[in-house]
């Protein structure tokens, strides 16, 4: 072993796994927190008004920005009565160099086929609810969420991100008018939307195969690949397990995720609530 | 218990199993099939890597997924992510930096449980092509009916009508979680449940995947 | 002592060793305490040397192997050659026999040579030179005319091994009619070999293909083996009492004889049949009282 001295960012640029095991070992990460210990998570609903329904979520350094727009549109064929939501997650070279501009690259890709699978699989929102007229009209929700600053676990800034924006949306009372064939819709009569469940995600990372860390930072990412995220909802049920990576998880580790991300739907379920009373007042 | 699946199969039992290996000619290929889902994987490689993509400390890993109709979507990028960071923790591929290892997948079959299929079917292709590998994964499928009973290895049909579905892939050494993807409203328990029975299904396929390789090693193919 | 197979490992299986000191070949792998097995294959072991005998088809360049290469470029002073591995190999001007600066190899894009691997690191791209440790080109060098089939490594390695055996029957066998064949086998999968005519490349060509699937190969390589000892008591026998008969066995699964009349090939015909389950002695016994059949 050679006894050199090295600038703790030197250390870290050279050996970025013995860095982070340095920390671990007398249990905090780099960042100061404890290893179960979530980033501080704000979330801010309704700041952009040109969208019906939008929030905006930070863990630590991660933003994420949800907007909403609702339009109209003809129903399929095969279900006449269904309306569309469609969640599109964008990581622009804005939020983080890694990304490079262009097409949505597969991380992006990858995030919106999961907020996909679990909208449709835990039936968050009843698309027949989005129906104005059977057979011609139905509302279309675009989902698009934006990254705005990169740091880690963007996939559970997204989510929540999501379901606070979705809580959030007001559609006004639409009417079609058959003769004319044409929607009428009066801004005077806001109706929120009727969701089924609030899911809310904690996602882990195992470095080393022994240390379990909550919500992991952009560095802690690129070396502990084993990555574990949970949705539970507010019954405690859980809609998504999602893990990839590594060779070292056992049902142990996951019951413990499980229980930790019970504890987290508390922990974001009030700030959300803190959140909607604030804008109530206003 | 009664009998009432599609296909009168009980309800932990896999679908029949074939494995072909050397089936394209490629450095490694495999064809492997769950009753009716069947996926082909070739693997190209350690061959040269563009400059762009190159890692100087282990192989990069290139994973392809087609879907049985129509052009890859988000859906085939998912299951590509998958397999790659799957294959990442499982491969050595600090044994060949500087190279790429190409994996192929096409589906030739789909009846449900494809990403598993095509789990096995990339392991298969990858002792075909004498990758160096720390272990193997297999994958089985599962889904969870409205009245709470677990069906493993469910068809197409099977997962129409079920409103959670799962996917576990383990390795073989420690039958440790290597990657889970599991989509509904369901209970901790019932996760574990499942968990559980795909663990005993998953030694089923190593099984078979066992005897395959036998065969084929002594009948020199 | 032979290396002996002990079972079919998968990638992962351990393997339990009871000395301490121990050597490991391709395939295994050691972690900590325990020895894992990183391919699929069968397990060989000789005292406290284990490895693992598995197929593939892409070559990892190994120090010492004998390989096949096509020149692809020039670069300064080096050939760059396609050896089939994941990085082109290095084939420096001076790494052939009587080189000098002066003195350089002419050698064109496209053109084979036979070369040996002097350098071969995961972090460098492999060398190789066209001579042996004592600087002689001893069989390396430029593979003239010829034709080149690839083929699994497994299999190079098996006919790398038989080689002088296979190619001393071939020679007396061959040269007897006139016919000459040169043949170059390269572990990376490459085998090389070139005859005069056309017709004969075809059948070589079939021969090694056909060779490469067949199961009952050890079999055919007992039956080699065992030819002359067949032919001798034969011969004795047979032209006493005025049949003649001419045998030519090859390796690719295929037998060839003539006898002057249908009868006695019949015979011959189901002999041969008959003894393809047989073990050694009993397949000599049944030869030697052939005669009584006839």
């Amino acid at each position: 072993m050679s006894t050199q001295t090295y600038e703790a960012e030197t250390f870290r640029k050279l050996q970025p796994q013995e860095y982070l095991r340095k920390f671990l070992l007398k249990e905090v990460r780099p960042d100061g927190r404890e290893l179960k210990q979530f980033r501080q998570t704000t979330v801010n609903l309704g700041c952009i008004s040109t969208t019906n329904g939008s929030s905006l979520v930070r863990i630590g350094n991660t933003t994420v920005v949800c907007g909403i727009k609702a339009e109209v549109s003809v129903p399929k064929q095969t279900s006449t009565k269904e309306g569309y939501l469609v969640p599109n997650v964008e990581l622009s070279p804005m939020c983080s160099p890694k990304f490079k501009p262009g097409p949505p690259s597969e991380h992006a890709q990858v995030l919106s086929e999961n907020i996909n699978r679990l909208l449709k699989s835990a039936s968050i929102l009843d698309l027949n609810t989005l129906c104005i007229h059977e057979g011609s009209a139905v509302w279309v929700l675009y989902a698009d969420i934006v990254c705005v600053n990169y740091d880690g676990n963007v996939f559970d800034a997204c989510v929540i991100g999501l379901i606070t924006a979705l809580s959030n949306v007001k559609l006004p009372k639409a009417t079609f008018a058959e003769e004319e064939g044409l929607v009428k819709a009066t801004e005077e009569l806001l109706i929120p939307l009727n969701l089924s469940r609030l899911p809310y995600p904690a996602t882990f990372s195992i470095f080393d195969g022994q240390y379990l860390l909550v919500d992991p930072t952009e560095v802690e990412e690129s070396v502990a690949h084993e990555v574990i995220t949970i949705i539970c909802d507010e019954a405690g049920q859980i809609c998504t397990v999602w893990k990839v990576g590594g060779i070292s998880c056992t049902p142990k580790h996951l019951e413990k995720c499980i229980s930790i991300a019970r504890e987290r739907y508390i922990e974001i379920a009030a700030i959300v609530e803190n959140e909607e009373k604030s804008n109530n007042l206003i | 218990m009664s009998l009432n699946r599609v296909d009168k199969r009980k309800f932990t039992e896999i679908r029949p199993i074939s494995i072909e290996q050397n089936y394209v000619n490629k450095d490694g290929s495999a064809l492997f099939k769950f009753g009716d889902s069947a996926v082909l994987c070739s693997i190209n490689g350690p061959t040269e890597v563009k400059v762009r993509d190159e890692k100087l400390d282990k192989a990069t890993i290139d994973v392809l997924f087609k879907p049985w109709i129509g052009s890859p979507g988000t859906n085939e990028k998912t299951h590509e992510l998958v397999l790659r960071s799957t294959l990442e923790s499982i491969i050595q591929a600090n044994l060949h930096p500087r190279t790429l290892i190409q994996v192929v997948c096409q589906v030739l079959m789909d009846d449900g449980s494809i990403l598993a299929t095509a789990i096995n079917a990339t392991t298969m292709a990858l002792i075909n092509a004498g990758i160096s590998m720390r272990d193997i994964a297999v994958a089985v499928s599962c889904v969870i009916c409205k009245d709470g009973t677990i069906l493993i290895d469910p068809k197409e049909q099977e997962i129409e009508e079920n409103q959670s579905f799962h996917t576990f892939a383990f390795n073989k050494v420690s039958l440790n979680l290597l990657f889970c993807e599991s989509f509904g409203v369901f209970t901790e328990k019932q996760y574990f449940d499942c968990y559980e029975l795909s663990k005993t299904a998953a030694q089923e396929v190593i099984n078979e995947i066992h005897n395959a390789i036998k065969y084929n090693i002594t009948n020199g193919r | 002592m032979e290396f002996r197979s002990v079972r079919t490992v998968l990638p992962g299986d351990l393997v339990s060793v009871e000395a301490s000191d121990i050597i490991l070949g391709p395939g295994l792998m050691q972690n900590e305490e325990s020895i894992i097995c990183t391919k699929a294959g069968v397990l060989m072991k000789k005292e406290n040397s284990w490895f693992i005998d598995s197929d593939q088809k892409r070559y990892i360049p190994a120090t010492g192997e004998n390989v096949v290469g096509r020149i692809i470029g020039k670069v300064g002073e080096v050939y760059r050659v396609d050896i089939g591995s994941a990085h082109q190999a290095l084939l420096p001007f001076l790494a052939f026999e009587n080189a000098t600066k002066k003195n350089r190899p002419a050698l064109n894009i496209g053109d084979l040579v036979y070369a040996r691997i002097s350098l071969a690191n995961r972090d460098i791209d492999p060398e190789i030179q066209c001579t042996n440790l004592d600087n002689k080109a001893d069989g390396f060098g430029e593979l003239k005319k010829g034709f080149m089939l690839k083929c699994s490594l497994r299999y190079c390695r098996r006919l790398f091994s038989l080689k002088t055996q296979i190619m001393e029957s071939l020679d007396k066998k061959l040269t007897q009619k006139g016919i000459e064949i040169e043949v170059a086998i390269g572990l990376n999968g490459r085998i090389w070999f070139c005859t005069e005519k056309v017709k004969h490349a075809i059948v070589f060509y079939n021969a090694l293909k056909e060779a490469e699937t067949m199961s009952d190969a050890e079999l055919l390589e007992i039956l080699f083996s065992l030819k002359t000892q067949i032919m001798e008591s034969l011969d004795k026998k047979l032209t006493q009492k005025g049949i003649e008969i001419e045998v030519a066995i090859g390796l690719n699964g295929r037998i060839w004889f003539c006898t002057e009349k249908v009868k006695h090939a019949i015979v011959f015909y189901n002999a041969l049949k008959e003894a393809e389950t047989m073990s050694d002695a009993e397949l000599l016994e049944m030869f030697k009282n052939l005669d009584r059949k006839f």
